[in-house]
């Protein structure tokens, strides 16, 4: 089913309409969301409130228009607000599986994909974004631009400068290849 | 690599830190792995969630009919009239013109102003002149011989005493005289001074 027929079928208010949507993109909404937030719980939440956005507004979306785009916009900016809320409130305990170890010293620095969270963890929220959706998602440019509503030359320069940032920790850190 | 890039880095410790980190970093994407999947509790919860079935909003009939009912309202105000008809007739109709005297010419109204000066002076100067004329005539009889002279001078004297007790009664009733700026002003009916100096000159100009 393509993107146009979806869309008629989440508008005709078919039963089946959101549970095909959640099948097709739960799985990479839940990846960038998991990614900002570095919390599992939190990404479920920020997740449920991305699709509970989306199926309300999808009579006022335009059909002709990609879906997966769409959707990460709406995640991209569930994530901000939830970081923001988040930044607000007291810092509390998390379980180990919930949550990726930041905790410095502790790193194997041969664990390449270890260091390389940790150091996203300490990158700006906009350029983990944009790093995640590139590398990780595969997103175009122009889909990424789509995604976080800022001109392709902004994605490319942002683009850089998380790598040029993440290539400065791993290296000060003393991360071997 | 480049070979002539990889000969610069060799050479050039600050290129070859970021070429390593860029190295290290290319590495570490490549084992990055997978961001995890939902958990089947997620997925399920998120497909217990009830929506309400999408509706298209149509627009309203209020939203086709609203122009057309501001434009026909409209084209009543102008073509009807109305408040706005009666201000374009106001506008549209010559101002009244208002009646104002033509200026008279600058030396007509310094006549006319003088003019009225003068007789304001005369007004005002009539008792004093008066007085004036009854002295006058007193000291004419005085200097005339006979019974004339006695008559007319009873008479002046009866007339000055007269004056005089008309003037104390206006200076009774707080009537006051005549302020220097005021005579100042009425100077020039006075004509011109009298051909004997004042003695108080003469005395001046021998004391000198």
């Amino acid at each position: 089913m393509d993107d146009r027929a979806m869309v008629e079928t989440l508008r005709s208010g078919a039963p089946e309409g959101p549970g095909l949507l959640f099948d097709r993109f739960h799985g990479v909404v839940f990846g960038l969301c998991f990614r900002m937030m570095r919390h599992r719980q939190d990404a479920e939440d920020v997740v449920q409130e991305t699709f509970v956005r989306a199926l309300g507004g999808i009579a006022g979306f335009d059909a002709a228009r990609p879906l997966r785009p769409w959707l990460l916009g709406i995640a991209a900016n569930r994530c901000r607000t939830a970081l923001g809320r988040r930044s607000k409130r007291p810092v509390l305990a998390e379980s180990a599986e919930d949550c990726v170890d930041h905790r410095p010293g502790l790193a194997d620095p041969d664990d390449l994909a270890g260091e390389l969270e940790r150091a996203l963890a300490r990158l700006r929220p906009e350029y983990r974004m944009v790093f995640v959706l590139f590398h990780e998602q595969g997103l175009p440019y122009e889909e990424i631009a789509e995604v976080i509503g800022r001109p392709v030359g902004t994605v490319k320069t942002w683009l850089h400068r998380a790598r040029a940032e993440l290539a400065e920790d791993l290296s000060r850190r003393g991360v071997r290849c | 690599m480049d070979p002539e890039l990889e000969a610069h880095v060799s050479a050039c410790d600050r290129c070859r830190r970021v070429s390593t980190g860029y190295q290290i970093l290319s590495q570490a994407v490549a084992s990055w792995p997978a961001a995890p999947a939902p958990s089947v509790a997620s997925r399920e919860r998120l497909r217990a969630l009830e929506f309400p079935p999408a509706r298209v909003r149509r627009k309203s009939r209020l939203v086709y009919w609203a122009p057309l009912a501001a434009a026909a309202a409209v084209f009543c105000l102008v073509w009807q009239g109305g408040p706005a008809r009666e201000e374009v007739d106001m506008l549209a109709s010559p101002a009244p013109t208002p009646r104002v005297a033509r200026p008279r010419p600058l030396g007509a109204a310094l006549a006319a102003a003088t003019e009225a000066t003068i007789d304001l002076a005369r007004e005002a100067s009539a008792p004093a002149a008066r007085i004036g004329r009854e002295v006058l005539e007193y000291e004419e009889a005085a200097a005339t011989p006979g019974p004339e002279r006695a008559d007319a001078a009873g008479e002046v004297a009866a007339t000055a005493s007269e004056m005089l007790h008309t003037v104390g009664e206006r200076v009774n009733a707080g009537v006051r005289p005549i302020s220097g700026s005021a005579r100042h002003a009425f100077s020039f009916l006075l004509g011109p001074a009298p051909d004997h100096p004042h003695p108080a000159a003469h005395e001046g100009q021998n004391g000198l």
